[in-house]
């Protein structure tokens, strides 16, 4: 269960998304692919929710990778 | 024996791979691209993602996002022809042009917003390079070429084009090339590039798609759902999602993917090929039409009889010896004006990597049998 210190991540559209998550992956970084929340439901139909440290560390790469993102804190348990 | 000679039609066959993976998607994965967040859809997702970045290395560039999925080239050249083009705009195109390109062009000019003019070029097609700045002028917008014409397989240099003409786009059509020829779209400074993903890709009809180095210079051809930025009734102003409006072709994604990362190794060498095109060129009852150097060859060339019309020659081909090839223009009538074969068109073979020598051996002597 992921519940404390989160962080949502938005991305500019989906390639970003799968991009991201796979150097999660890559990276053993822990991110889970969730559904848009509604208060940002324009955004692509996808983001990835993580901690807040490895949310500094996804925008790094995000930056780097020329991906354009936001950032969302939450405190709500999303699993 | 593998007697299918119109490959550049469509080729056959294709890598088990590909039907497995069209077939495992319609009965076993499923899934859209993007929209939501469970993981089919991530699944899916990631495989277009995938195929995108495999269709980047095989064009040579590193900008797979600005690799736009469409239904085929000729969808991709529309978008990029009749969005790059404004009005008062000259276009430059060659002389081997299929009507992909040519009808596009030909529109627009009908309907006053550009002029196009041909650019001089060689007996088989090749454009001269040194006679390009002359066509220039202060209003040309474009440059739209194929690489490889489909008529006698004749391969353009982008790279020296692209020279020539300077801050100029180049479009350049890569449906006969991509796949069975080196295409290097950074290397060569391809500012447009289309392709399909039914002929020398191996992938299934329907698939094909666009590399637009510069979004900001085309407008978009189709307006739609993409599932990003849908609070607006504009479309995204960001790559891939301006230019993909829609539910893109998955399923035949999954194929065209796996078509990419199951290329089979050619059955036959340049060389077999190179000893087909000479024992062809001996009969003197044809005239061969091919690229003058062998080093600007793709895999397919055409013939013109003496005395039998092309239509004639492709029964005989079919009825004598279980050849199928392809008769006619080819929907490319400005190559045979330029190669002196319209109307009438000529006789067309196109080779696939699964042809074996053998096969291309009986295919010289059906060849030269009928053209006795």
């Amino acid at each position: 269960m992921m519940s404390e210190n989160r962080e949502i991540v938005l991305f500019q559209n989906i390639r970003q998304v799968i991009k991201a998550e796979q150097w999660c992956r890559d990276n053993n970084l822990p991110v889970k692919v969730i559904p848009v929340p509604k208060p940002w439901s324009s955004e692509c139909g996808m983001c990835l929710e993580t901690t807040k440290d490895y949310a500094d560390q996804l925008e790094e790469f995000a930056m780097e990778s020329g991906m354009i993102t936001r950032r969302i804190p939450t405190t709500n348990s999303t699993n | 024996m593998n007697l299918y000679f119109d490959n550049c039609a469509t080729s056959f066959p294709k890598p088990a791979a590909v039907a497995e993976a069209m077939v495992r998607h319609l009965n076993e994965t499923g899934g859209t691209y993007g929209r939501s967040a469970y993981p089919r859809i991530l699944q899916s997702t990631g495989l277009v993602e995938e195929c995108r970045d495999q269709l980047a290395s095989k064009m040579g560039t590193s900008e797979a996002g600005k690799i736009i999925l469409t239904a085929n080239a000729t969808t991709a050249l529309n978008l990029m022809i009749q969005g790059i083009c404004k009005r008062g705009g000259h276009v430059l195109t060659s002389s081997m042009e299929h009507n992909a390109i040519a009808r596009p062009l030909e529109h627009l000019r009908q309907m006053g917003i550009i002029e196009w003019e041909l650019l001089e070029s060689a007996p088989d097609g090749r454009i001269q390079v040194d006679k390009i700045a002359s066509k220039i002028r202060q209003n040309t917008i474009l440059v739209a070429i194929c690489h490889m014409s489909n008529v006698n397989g004749m391969a353009q240099s982008p790279g020296e084009i692209k020279k020539a003409i300077g801050e100029i786009p180049l479009l350049v059509d890569a449906s006969q090339s991509l796949g069975s020829h080196p295409v290097e779209v950074d290397k060569w400074g391809i500012d447009f590039l289309a392709f399909t993903g039914h002929k020398s890709l191996l992938g299934p009809t329907g698939t094909g798609g666009a590399f637009i180095r510069y979004p900001e210079m085309v407008e978009p051809l189709l307006y739609g759902g993409t599932g990003s930025g849908s609070d607006s009734l504009s479309m995204p102003s960001f790559v891939p999602d301006l230019f993909e409006a829609g539910t893109p072709n998955i399923t035949g994604i999954h194929g065209l993917n796996a078509a990419l990362k199951n290329r089979p190794i050619a059955q036959h060498s340049r060389d077999d090929f190179e000893a087909l095109l000479l024992e062809v060129k001996r009969n003197t009852n044809y005239k061969v039409r091919c690229a003058d150097d062998f080093e600007h060859q793709g895999k397919l060339f055409s013939v013109v009889h003496n005395t039998l019309s092309s239509s004639e020659l492709a029964l005989r081909f079919y009825e004598g010896f279980g050849i199928e090839c392809r008769a006619g223009l080819h929907c490319a009538p400005l190559a045979h004006r330029h190669l002196g074969s319209f109307p009438t068109g000529d006789c067309r073979f196109s080779l696939s990597p699964y042809h074996t020598p053998e096969e291309l051996n009986y295919l010289a002597k059906a060849i030269h049998d009928v053209g006795k």
